[in-house]
Order: C-alpha cells, then sequence, then structure tokens
C-alpha cells in the first residue's frame, strides 16, 4: 500500500485524533494519539494545530490528520492604524482567520506479527552474543553502581545491518530507578533499535521500560523514512526492537509480538487514570504490589500485565548466554521457563 | 433412628477431616488468632474492592495465592507456600533489594523493610503505605526449594493491631519438617 497525502480542503474527517499529555517527558510534542474519537479536532492542545506526528493505526488504510491553516486577511479590509484606501471598508480581524484542512494519509499495513518466542529465542541469543552488545551486557552485570546505567544500540544503516553498529557509550544515571535513552533513526546519529541497561536493585524490565519502546514508535524520522520502502523502517524497528536490562544475576531481554494489542493496554490504561499524578503511577503501584510471593516478582508481575503483547527472555550467571523464553505457569501461580522442546 | 445418628456421625466425621486437611501451610505449622475468620477467595476481592483502592489488578487471574484468605475483624490475611525451585538460592537480601526497587519504581512509601529471625526461621517483613492504605509481607528463607509467604491488608487506623497479629503469626511458625 502506497503513503499517499491528499489534500480535501475544509471536509468534515470521518474521523478525528483525540490526544493527552502523556506526561513523560513533558512538552506538547509528547502527545500521545489514543485512538479515533468524535471530539473535535482541535483538541490537538499540544502540537500547535499539527497532529502529523501521530502513530498511524495499526491494521494499515487511511488515518485522517487535520492542520490548522490561517487564511489571508480578506480583501477589502484595512489595518487599524494603517492606511486606509478608498476600497477598505472593514477593518481586518483582530485575531487571525483560518480554516481546517483535513489530509488522509494511507499507512501501510503494520498488523500485529505473532513471533513464536521458541523460534526467536535463537535470533535474541545470536543478537545478544554480538562482540558489541555481549561487551556492553558483560560491562553492566559487573558495575558497582548504585544508579541505572544504560546504553543505545543503534545500528549504522538499518537497510545493512550487517554494517554493524555505531559505537555508543556507556552512560550513568543520576536516578537509581531511570535511564534515559537517546533515540535517533538517521544516518548521523544511527539507528535505534534497541537499548541495554542496569537496574541496581535486580529487578527485570519495568512497566516504564516497555512504555519506552512503545513511544518510539512516534519518533518522526522514523515514520517518515521511506528509504526502504513505505513504512519498511517502522516495520524493521518493530520486528527487531530488543529492551535489555541486565543485573547481577540475569539479563532480561525484551521483544514485542503485538505493537497493536500493546498500544492498545497502554491507551486503555491511560484513559482508565487521567487524574494520576503521572499516566503510568497506577500501573507502576499495581505492579510493585505484587509483592515477593513468587521467585522473580518483578518479572512475573511484567508478565501478568504484558504476557499477551510481549515476549521476554532470562539468562542467568548461571548459564549467561541461554536466553529461554519466560511464561506464566498454567496455574498462573509463578513464573517458569517456556518448555521448547515437547 | 439409626439413619440419622450415621448421618450425623458422617458429617462431623467430613466436618474433622475437612478442618484436618485445611492446613494453613504445608511448609510451617501455624496458629492461627482466636477470632479469625477464614473467607473465600470471592470474599477476600469483594472486600478488598468495596475497601481499598490500591491493589494488584492482576491478582485475581492468580489462583494460588487466594486459597488460604482469612480476615481478623477488617484485617485482610493471606498465605502461600511459594515454589523456590526455580532459583532456591536467591537470598532475602535480593528479594529485599527487588522489592525496594518496585517501591520506589511505584513511588510508594516503604514504612519499614527488615530481616528478622523468628524461632531459627529467617524472615524477610516489610511495610508500605499508599495514602492510609497499609500492607505487610512477610516471607521465610527458602528451604528444601519451599518457602511461606503472606500478607497483611488493612488501614492505617488498624496499623498497631496488625503489627500485633503479625508478631503472633510469625512467632507460632515453626517448621513442620526438619
Amino acid at each position: 500500500m502506497g503513503c499517499d497525502v491528499g489534500i480535501s480542503s475544509e471536509q468534515t474527517p470521518e474521523t478525528t485524533l483525540d490526544w493527552i499529555d502523556n506526561g513523560f517527558t513533558g512538552g506538547g510534542g509528547d502527545d500521545f494519539y489514543v485512538g479515533p474519537s468524535s471530539s473535535n479536532p482541535q483538541n490537538d492542545i499540544g502540537g500547535g494545530g499539527d497532529n502529523l506526528n501521530n502513530i498511524p493505526p495499526y491494521g494499515g488504510g487511511p488515518v485522517w490528520i487535520t492542520k490548522y491553516v490561517q487564511d489571508p486577511n480578506p480583501p477589502g479590509c484595512y489595518i487599524p492604524g494603517g492606511p486606509i484606501s478608498t476600497i477598505d471598508t472593514d477593518p481586518c480581524p483582530t485575531t487571525p482567520i483560518g480554516h481546517w484542512e483535513t489530509y488522509q494519509l494511507n499507512v501501510p499495513d503494520i498488523s500485529p506479527k505473532i513471533t513464536d518466542p521458541c523460534i526467536e529465542k535463537n535470533k535474541i541469543k545470536t543478537l545478544l552474543s554480538t562482540s558489541f552488545i555481549k561487551n556492553k551486557n558483560d560491562s553492566l552485570a559487573v558495575t558497582t553502581s548504585l544508579n541505572e546505567q544504560g546504553a543505545d544500540i543503534k545500528l549504522k544503516n538499518w537497510l545493512s545491518p550487517a554494517t554493524g553498529y555505531m559505537n555508543t557509550g556507556i552512560s550513568t544515571s543520576t536516578s537509581s530507578i531511570e535511564w534515559t535513552p537517546n533515540f535517533t533513526w538517521d544516518a548521523t546519529h544511527g539507528y535505534s533499535v534497541g537499548i541495554t541497561h542496569f537496574h541496581p536493585g535486580g529487578s527485570g524490565p519495568s512497566p516504564t521500560d516497555i512504555y519506552k519502546m512503545l513511544l518510539n514508535l512516534r519518533n518522526s524520522n522514523l515514520m517518515n523514512d521511506n528509504s526502504g520502502g513505505p513504512g519498511a523502517a517502522l516495520q524493521y524497528y518493530k520486528d527487531n526492537a530488543t529492551l535489555t536490562v541486565v543485573t547481577h544475576d540475569a539479563k532480561y531481554v525484551v521483544t514485542v509480538k503485538d505493537w497493536s494489542g500493546l498500544y492498545k493496554y497502554f491507551s486503555d490504561y491511560l484513559i482508565a487514570h487521567p487524574y494520576d499524578p503521572s499516566p503510568l503511577y497506577a500501573m507502576n503501584v499495581a505492579f510493585a504490589q505484587g509483592g515477593t510471593t513468587t521467585t522473580d516478582a518483578p518479572a512475573f508481575e511484567l508478565l501478568k500485565m504484558f504476557g499477551p503483547y510481549i515476549n521476554l527472555y532470562k539468562a542467568t550467571d548461571a548459564d549467561p548466554t541461554n536466553f529461554l523464553p519466560m511464561g506464566l505457569t498454567a496455574n498462573t501461580n509463578d513464573i517458569t521457563t517456556l518448555n521448547c522442546n515437547p | 433412628m439409626k439413619k440419622i445418628i450415621f448421618l450425623i456421625i458422617t458429617m462431623v466425621f467430613i466436618g474433622v477431616y475437612a478442618k484436618a486437611q485445611d492446613t494453613v501451610s504445608n511448609i510451617v505449622s501455624i496458629t492461627l488468632p482466636k477470632k479469625t475468620e477464614k473467607i473465600s477467595k470471592s470474599a477476600y476481592f469483594d472486600h478488598l474492592h468495596r475497601n481499598y483502592k490500591n491493589y494488584n489488578t492482576g491478582d485475581e487471574k492468580v489462583d494460588g495465592f487466594f486459597r488460604k484468605t482469612y480476615k481478623i475483624d477488617n484485617i485482610l490475611i493471606k498465605f502461600y507456600d511459594a515454589d523456590r525451585s526455580y532459583d532456591p538460592k536467591k537470598t532475602l537480601v535480593k528479594f529485599q533489594n527487588q522489592f525496594l526497587e518496585m517501591m520506589k519504581w511505584g513511588g510508594i512509601t516503604v514504612n519499614f523493610s527488615k530481616i528478622i529471625t523468628v524461632n531459627n526461621i529467617q524472615f524477610l517483613v516489610y511495610e508500605h503505605q499508599i495514602d492510609d492504605e497499609m500492607t505487610i509481607n512477610f516471607i521465610s528463607e527458602t528451604k528444601n526449594n519451599k518457602c511461606i509467604t503472606g500478607e497483611l491488608k488493612f488501614k492505617k487506623a488498624d496499623d498497631e493491631k496488625a503489627q500485633q497479629i503479625l508478631d503472633k503469626l510469625l512467632k507460632s511458625m515453626h517448621y513442620k519438617e526438619r
């Protein structure tokens, strides 16, 4: 499906976009598309009247986007204080008058791709054995930092992954509970396909980590990169993005197997908790209250929340390169390794 | 008449047998306080939903954690025999570090977190608080790949009472197998 942009001026959009500020990094540019609604397009409160940088709908097809365009002053008006010609009879409007233009953008089909963890684990094992990534993870595993540390994993050329990775370093956060990645998608800074970071408390990935993976889909460079064909860059990211968490005892890797489902899960959660101090507050509170009933409570809670949408792999220090897919037991009482060889 | 007597004896027998089977834990013996009321999983969640705003929403999907559920006045209590065969060497300190990290992610106040020894059993005990809603969790050291875990959920007004109940419960615990 092509990526055609057509202008149908002053049409009433069939669907409009509703936005809420995710509050994650602040700023209007981080408003989060939460799906079609019947609300007025002027709900684009943070984008300066331009909501072109939204997340396209999943499944492909047309998406309506709206942009407020200022009209020129009407003919025959005069600017107060300015010279009045014999032709100008009415003052020009004191506030700009404009109109909403509606664009129809056809996005490629990016339907959920289900990835079998028993097949994907071999890909993960190979990826994590790559010397660049392995060196980063091995360094993080022995760090004595009390704060989070991490490194971006960026390809030099996503169309030719064999050309290797940008030489990103490990940076140390000033916080014990957050490390901020630097997502880029260009030839100069590299093409971010993953991050790896250290959790000093020994926990696996958090809901916030998963949320960051999803937010990357909104990067305009990624969305507008058609160098490999319409939507191919976005699809490449979705098929290859990894999130690694390193602790002193284990390494965890997350991939997303159902982006559409993950997106809906967060959207529903954010809509259901609009008045919390931050959108992820309620999610992290619920997550934290999982306690220590299970052997690996953080991983257990992660799968309870996101199990239908992600694959989670874990390699322990006892067998550090053997990344095994994790799942909940049949009675959902605990976490276990999936049996890939029945 | 004989049938009635037989029926009564049978019912008494079933009742006694059921009581004997309803052990709180297979790992440790526990003496429950006199006012303890055994409640079902649904009654547990009914009380939780009616009285609390903060809880793990995913827990309702989990069955095992809620087979040993009790109530003392308005204090909810649950016990769970946890299988640690997946990672039997994981220490209480590591559990503690993970728990504290998760609490930080949630911005949750931790009132205390300590490792104590009672009757030669090591326990990690911690209390967290969200608004006036309190939770105490405890977890024993791993022995033979098993450990006992538990939770008390209550309002701040019942904090002292909950601490006393916890103290009695922990002091009543003894390993069943030496």
